[in-house]
């Protein structure tokens, strides 16, 4: 990857819209501009300013907003340009051609944060919410990673990463300028200063569940056996007829996925084919994409009737999932007593008719264990945040195995504790390798 | 001057500790020497505590022994009481210091210089260079003399522009009582150097007869001493004690109310002193809410009558030292040999040398000690002796002898004043080591004696003996694969309320129990076949065999790390590279490195103000 030169790209989707933005950033961005809109005066920092756009003809194609910001202070960190030009492909298209034509190169994905990175306008963790916001759905979820995005995750990561250090020069202090012999309050408060970093640090850890849910979405996948209704259960949860439905059994044979919202939280409900031996090999195949399916899952409706009145125990790894009895509505109501005094946490529902969906969707939420409380929390956010955290607490842990042990080797001490510092560190992005960095920035889509 | 030395190979200017190991390393390695110094008789003087190595230091004093330097063998036969730090706080970090009869160590010092062939002491004041190209070839001295040579090392200490402050006083001096040297800081900058302005300090010199020592505590030291040198066979130092005393409210109003008296505090000294070593009215400044500071009363030589207040560095005026000591209990009736006072001297920011401490613009031209903005004896030696073989190996076209940040504390020493900012003078502290896990002054035979006898800097017989020790060592750890049974090893540990084994066991497994030492466990009879060996040697040993086996996991993963990082501390940057045109770097970076000049990626990494993301930076530029 280059580093110094200018480089440009649509800032909007591709496609119609009323808007559309071209950005550049690097130093030769303000001349660019410049020579697209030909004028010889310069443009004032971050000031709107409309201008006409030209080609190579005298007739200008379009006419925009442009607006300069100067370096440092814009989000990159360097000379950047916006146009703001009507929303046609053809328009953003020319635009960006004629940057490159005056020597700016297209924006590699990521390279715009990449860049805010590099040049210190953004941490890691920042940057990596900023791919979160972009791909994120959901309006929890973006409060969510709007909080990370203003830095509160890294307050937080801060926050434990001053106890840290603090820890690590009282045992400095002790190795390198104490020539007294070591006090036993000395190593209670080394060992105090670890376990509330442990605490944090765990408490970071168990966010991480809800974190991931809430940005990548929950998984809840409907299964149960052939003609149990789960088809017709998924149609009710969209409101909309997406599964084909009849009453021949093995009717779904693929997967079947779609995208609803819970009280701002996105779930995918996966359709899956009926648990049978199957019949055909297409229907095979359906049995182990559903197979693959509850594996990942985050929460399982086990949908079963009075046809087939086992339902079939599936688990989600967490062991969410509950026994949903469908066809309510061609059973008595003595029938329906008994089912659930022996299966508890039965829900009876009748997928066909709509009633108890808003039982379902109540117990979706539960089993989730999603607070819905965004606003006093902070969560981790990526697998690689939790992995970090992870290590974290293993240092801190050797670090109070070494003081339990008794042997108080306060070399050792340091190198576990220095250990937990690289780690907060690895996820602050302060001493980050180029693959890490590599890896983080190709998750973004061009022009951010 | 009647004989002017002729056909000079290394020429060093500094009697000082680093002067003098340069001048002996050169000689080991075949040089003909030449030490010019403005006072004979102050060759070798140890001009602020009488102590030598400490914490961090001694393992560098141990260093610099292996390398068949001359301070650790004049400590042992100089030492007053020795004493292991940091004795409870993990072994891998136990540093030895000595207390040493400042007159006893100087004799020794010069008697070694006097008494080595082929190095002639010259007294007079060097006050400029003879270059050819950009290459050393001579020196000129303040009566015109002329001494011709091929390398010159400068270790010039506090001496160049050295202003002495004592209260409102000033006195342009390099040290109490002896001249400055005035002229060779210009010299220097005017072909390129960067020079800069430090500040140190003393505290007062007391006379020990009006001491009431009845209110002090004595401080004696080891039982069982060890020494820091090898070659050490003979050992029964006199454990003369120190004693402590402490200050109080009253001794701390008498330094407030005169602080702006005190030049560091009136702005007088521009220079920057150590934080690590404050004076007296810094610490009553920094720390108000500190009730009192221990004081150490060190005699200055066996029965000595003069005695080294530390912990009492001060520039305050005379009367405002000698009122406030007085406050003391124990020192109500005390009088001075000399106060203490504080001095500004110039330096060079060591950036402008190579890793040889060769400088980067004029060949053959070597620094080392103060005038690379260090502070101690320690760290002065340890760089006179890699300036004094680099300076023999530059005239014998053989690469220059470099360490490694994780095989000695002299290479983490070195490495770090190439590449970092010289804010204070610069100390040695364990961690600055990374890898000080692997070493530990119990194992700088191991590291270095190698290296020592293939550089030519200490004889095969002297090799073969260190490397025997650590026979000692490795054959213990060897032993200590052996099974034991549950019958052999139980009752011990019963005895020590550990749990007891089922089956056979290593007796490795069991000593790497935190309450299991190795004399603990039957396998230490190996130690019998080496009776003719002082005990000290074997006892350290012994300890070493225990670290090698306790430390095993910790040892490993620094391995590990440096296997990581091996890459970038080998990646070459050349040295006409120019930062200027790598436009993506921060301007501080920029700015850093093309005044440093990094010879490798990994010193690159370690250059202050050098953010991962420009070494990101740099790395992809280097690779195309």
């Amino acid at each position: 990857m280059n580093f110094d030169d200018t480089i440009v790209a649509s800032a909007t989707p591709y496609g119609y819209g009323g808007l559309a933005v071209v950005r550049l950033s690097g130093g030769n961005s303000k001349y660019i501009a410049q020579q697209i809109c030909r004028r010889n005066k310069s443009f004032i920092d971050r000031r709107a300013t409309v201008a006409s756009l030209y080609g190579s003809d005298s007739e200008p194609y379009d006419n925009a907003v442009v607006t300069y910001f100067k370096n440092p202070n814009s989000y990159t960190g360097e000379d950047v340009v916006e146009f703001s030009c009507h929303g046609s492909p053809a328009i953003v298209e020319k635009t960006i051609k004629l940057a490159i034509n005056l020597g700016a190169r297209s924006a590699e994905p990521g390279e715009y944060t990449r860049r805010a990175f590099t040049n210190g306008r953004i941490d890691l963790v920042q940057a990596e919410s900023v791919a979160a916001i972009i791909h994120g759905r959901g309006e929890k979820t973006a409060q969510l990673n709007h909080r990370v995005l203003s830095g509160e995750l890294s307050k937080k990561l801060n926050d434990i990463k001053k106890t840290i250090l603090e820890t690590l020069s009282y045992v400095e202090f002790e190795l390198d300028i104490s020539e007294d012999e070591l006090l036993p309050d000395t190593i209670q408060r080394v060992k105090h200063n670890i376990n509330s970093a442990y605490k944090g640090m765990s408490a970071l850890a168990e966010s991480f569940n809800e974190g991931r849910l809430l940005n990548s979405g929950a998984s809840v996948v409907i299964c149960g056996p052939p003609n149990a209704g789960k088809s017709t259960l998924f149609n009710a949860l969209l409101n909309e007829n997406k599964a084909i439905v009849s009453p021949t059994p093995g009717t779904t044979r693929d997967l079947l996925e779609a995208e609803v919202l819970y009280d701002g939280i996105s779930v995918v409900l996966s359709d899956t084919a009926g648990m049978r031996k199957p019949k055909e090999t297409i229907e095979s195949e359906g049995v182990r994409r559903a197979e693959e399916k509850l594996k990942h899952a985050d929460f399982i409706l086990n949908v079963f009737d009075l046809e087939q009145p086992v339902p079939i125990s599936t688990f989600s790894q967490n062991g969410n999932s509950i026994p949903v009895l469908n066809k309510c509505d061609l059973y008595d109501i003595n029938q329906i007593k008994k089912v659930k005094s022996e299966m508890s946490g039965c829900i009876c529902i009748s997928a066909k008719e709509g009633n108890g969906l808003n039982d379902i969707k109540d117990s979706i939420k539960k089993g989730l264990h999603i607070s819905g409380n965004i606003s006093d929390n902070v969560f981790l956010i990526t697998q690689r945040q939790y992995d970090i955290v992870n290590s974290c607490l293993r240092f801190l842990k050797s670090a109070l195995q070494l003081i339990v042990a008794g042997s108080v080797s306060f070399e050792l001490l340091s190198v576990e504790i220095r250990g937990a510092l690289d780690a907060v560190d690895r996820i602050l992005g302060k001493t980050t390798s180029e693959e890490i960095l590599n890896n983080i920035f190709s998750n973004f889509c061009v022009g951010k | 001057m009647k004989h002017v030395p002729e056909n000079i190979d290394v020429l060093v200017v500094g009697g000082g500790h680093a002067g003098i190991e340069a001048t002996l390393a050169a000689n080991r390695m075949g040089m003909k020497g030449c030490l010019v110094t403005m006072d004979k008789k102050a060759v070798g003087r140890m001009s602020c505590n009488p102590a030598i190595g400490g914490i961090a230091k001694g393992q560098m004093v141990r260093e610099i022994d292996v390398l068949g330097g001359v301070m650790g063998l004049a400590a042992d036969n100089s030492g007053l009481q020795f004493k292991i730090l940091n004795r409870s706080k993990g072994k891998s970090v136990w540093s030895p210091r000595a207390q040493v009869d400042k007159r006893v160590y100087e004799k020794y010092v010069n008697n070694r210089i006097n008494n080595t062939k082929e190095i002639t002491v010259v007294e007079g004041e060097v006050v400029r260079l003879l270059l050819r190209n950009f290459k050393v070839v001579g020196v000129v001295l303040r009566n015109n003399v002329r001494i011709y040579t091929q390398a010159v090392v400068l270790t010039c200490g506090t001496f160049l522009n050295g202003l002495i402050h004592i209260g409102e006083r000033k006195i342009r001096a390099g040290r109490m009582g002896e001249p400055g040297a005035e002229g060779l800081t210009e010299f220097l900058v005017s072909l390129g150097l960067v020079s800069g302005r430090l500040k140190t300090g003393t505290p007062p010199r007391l006379i020990a007869d009006s001491i009431d020592w009845t209110k002090t505590t004595v401080a004696c030291g080891d039982k069982k001493p060890t020494p820091f040198s090898y070659r050490t066979m003979a050992f029964s130092p006199p454990d003369v004690p120190c004693h402590t005393i402490k200050t109080n409210a009253l001794c701390h109003d008498i330094i407030y109310n005169d602080l702006d008296r005190s030049p560091m505090f009136s702005g007088d000294v521009s220079g920057v002193g150590p934080r690590y070593c404050p004076s007296i009215e810094d610490k009553i400044y920094r720390f108000a809410h500190r009730e009192e500071h221990a004081l150490f009363l060190e005699p200055e030589w066996f029965n000595s009558k003069q005695i080294y207040t530390n912990g009492f560095s001060t520039s305050l005026p005379e009367k405002t030292q000698l009122k406030a000591l007085r406050a003391v209990a124990g020192l109500e009736n005390v009088e001075f040999y000399r106060p203490g006072y504080a001095i500004e001297y110039d330096f060079f920011p060591p950036a402008q040398l190579k890793s040889s401490l060769e400088t980067k613009n004029i060949k053959g031209l070597f620094f080392a000690g103060q005038i690379n903005g260090t502070s101690g004896y320690e760290e002065a030696a340890a760089q006179g002796l890699v300036a004094g073989a680099n300076a023999a190996n530059r005239i014998m076209n053989r690469e220059p002898l470099l360490f490694g940040r994780d095989e000695a504390y002299i290479g983490v020493l070195i490495d770090d004043l190439v590449t970092k900012d010289t804010l204070e003078p610069y100390r040695m502290f364990t961690s600055r080591a990374e890898y000080r896990i692997l070493i530990r002054y119990s194992n700088a035979g191991d590291r270095l004696a190698k290296k020592a006898f293939e550089q030519g800097l200490i004889t095969e017989k002297l090799y073969e003996k260190i490397a025997g020790y650590f026979q000692i060592s490795k054959k213990t750890v060897n032993a200590l694969n052996a099974p034991l049974t549950p019958d052999d090893i139980n009752p011990l540990l019963l005895r020590l309320g550990e749990k007891p084994i089922k089956q056979k066991c290593s007796a490795k497994e069991i000593l790497k129990r935190p309450v299991i030492n190795i004399h603990h466990l039957p396998v230490c009879s190996i130690e019998k076949n080496y009776h003719d060996l002082p005990s000290y040697f074997i006892d350290e040993m012994m300890m070493e065999a225990e670290i090698t086996v306790k430390y095993d996991g910790y040892i490993k993963r620094h391995l590990k790390q440096l296997e990581r990082i091996q890459k970038q501390e080998n990646k070459h940057i050349p040295e006409s590279f120019d930062y200027l045109q790598v436009s993506s770097l921060s301007n501080e970076a920029r700015e850093k490195l093309s005044f440093v000049r990094p010879e490798t990626l990994g010193q690159a990494l370690r250059v202050s103000g050098v953010t991962p993301a420009d070494a990101s930076v740099l790395a992809v530029y280097l690779s195309r």
